[in-house]
């Protein structure tokens, strides 16, 4: 094997490399016969469907010995405070797309903060923020929204605060949160 | 194993799960979805001086098989590839990610722990080979190192991977997995 001159560090990790598996259902739905008169009446809703189309992510941080914070807000603006640096234009918020057919709805992440893991302490991802919103307007201050789109398309941002730890161990983090979508 | 850090690509049991929950779900829920709710993957890369790992398997995605042998290749971009007789399934395939932190035009040498490896299954083991960097231009690493220098002002860099699979006639259906050594070292 050959060697650095310099003394710098010789590193060597593994990548894995997979293969995927085919697979295929077959799926018959039962038949149902049934008839019967009568008179109702109801509220139709449209069914409500939420898509997490990218996902969020704080790009690449160089930690110090000071705790910081890199903020990546709903509009893609990234800004840190304290003892970090954000290192690459990757960071971008989580986006999601919908269809709902009711006026008003509530919008709202299931936790209010979360943590990423990885090889290092844990970082807290807190200060959710839901904005870029399309075809959704917001009403007041807090979680309620109107639809705005005809059809019912929506589509909006998630982004976060990232605290980092103080002398935060280099590697891979990740963690997941959920949004939820409700008929007010 | 390693674990991804994308969620684009479930273990094939967890698919296989993913994919029946949704069939059934019709069939299983009220009358009206009166609330929905999405999962998001959240993720930070944290870069320490003179550090250097991976962040993304290497993922030819899902492949068919048939009665003719074939190549899938994984362009660095995502992208992918065939030759003979494979066909791509699904929108899967991901090329891996390593990131590291040097210093600004700081040089670096990049190498292999081999040219090829094999990936082993069910079946008969496929060989992965022409493993190729994501770089400006893109370049072919091999055993011997490769010298790149570091663009960035900041000292930070992240660059994938791709590579060429070989698919063998009738190979068994199945998960097919392996690992490959890149060794960078700063100079």
């Amino acid at each position: 094997m050959w060697s650095d001159g310099t003394g710098g560090p010789l590193a060597r990790f593994g990548g894995s490399a997979l293969a995927g598996a085919v697979m295929a259902a077959l799926w018959a739905m039962p038949a149902a016969a049934q008839q019967t008169q009568g008179q109702a009446s109801a509220l139709v809703l449209e069914p409500m469907s939420l898509t997490n189309i990218e996902q969020l992510d704080f790009g690449s941080i160089i930690p110090s010995g000071t705790i910081g914070y890199v903020t990546v807000a709903a509009s893609g603006a990234v800004t840190t405070s304290g003892g970090v640096i954000a290192a690459s234009g990757d960071a971008r918020p989580a986006r999601f797309a919908g269809q709902g057919s009711a006026n008003r709805v509530v919008i709202k992440t299931g936790s209010n903060q979360i943590f990423l893991s990885g090889p290092g302490a844990q970082m807290r991802v807190d200060d959710f923020e839901i904005g870029a919103l399309t075809g959704l307007s917001q009403l007041g201050n807090g979680n309620n929204y109107r639809i705005t789109d005809a059809n019912g398309i929506v589509g909006f941002a998630v982004g976060g605060r990232l605290r980092v730890n103080a002398n935060q161990a280099e590697g891979d983090y990740s963690g997941s949160f959920s949004v939820t979508f409700n008929y007010q | 194993m390693v674990r991804t850090r994308h969620t684009h690509r479930p273990l094939p049991a967890q698919r296989g799960l993913a994919a029946f929950a949704l069939l059934f779900a019709p069939a299983a829920a009220s009358p009206a979805w009166a609330q929905a709710s999405a999962q998001s993957e959240a993720e930070a890369i944290v870069l320490r001086p003179l550090s250097f790992f991976k962040v993304n398997d290497l993922d030819f995605g899902d492949i068919i098989a048939s009665t003719t042998a074939g190549t899938v290749t994984l362009e660095p971009d995502g992208s992918r590839t065939t030759t003979g007789g494979v066909t791509l399934a699904g929108g899967g395939g991901e090329p891996a990610r390593f990131a590291g932190l040097g210093t600004y035009n700081r040089q670096v040498n990049i190498s292999l722990g081999a040219n090829q490896i094999f990936i082993t299954g069910p079946g008969a083991p496929m060989r992965v080979r022409t493993f190729e960097i994501g770089s400006t231009p893109t370049a072919i690493l091999s055993t011997t190192p490769t010298r790149f220098r570091i663009a960035s002002t900041l000292g930070n860099y992240n660059f994938p991977v791709g590579a060429t699979l070989e698919v063998g006639a009738n190979q068994t259906p199945g998960d097919y997995s392996g690992t490959f050594t890149i060794t960078l070292n700063y100079l």
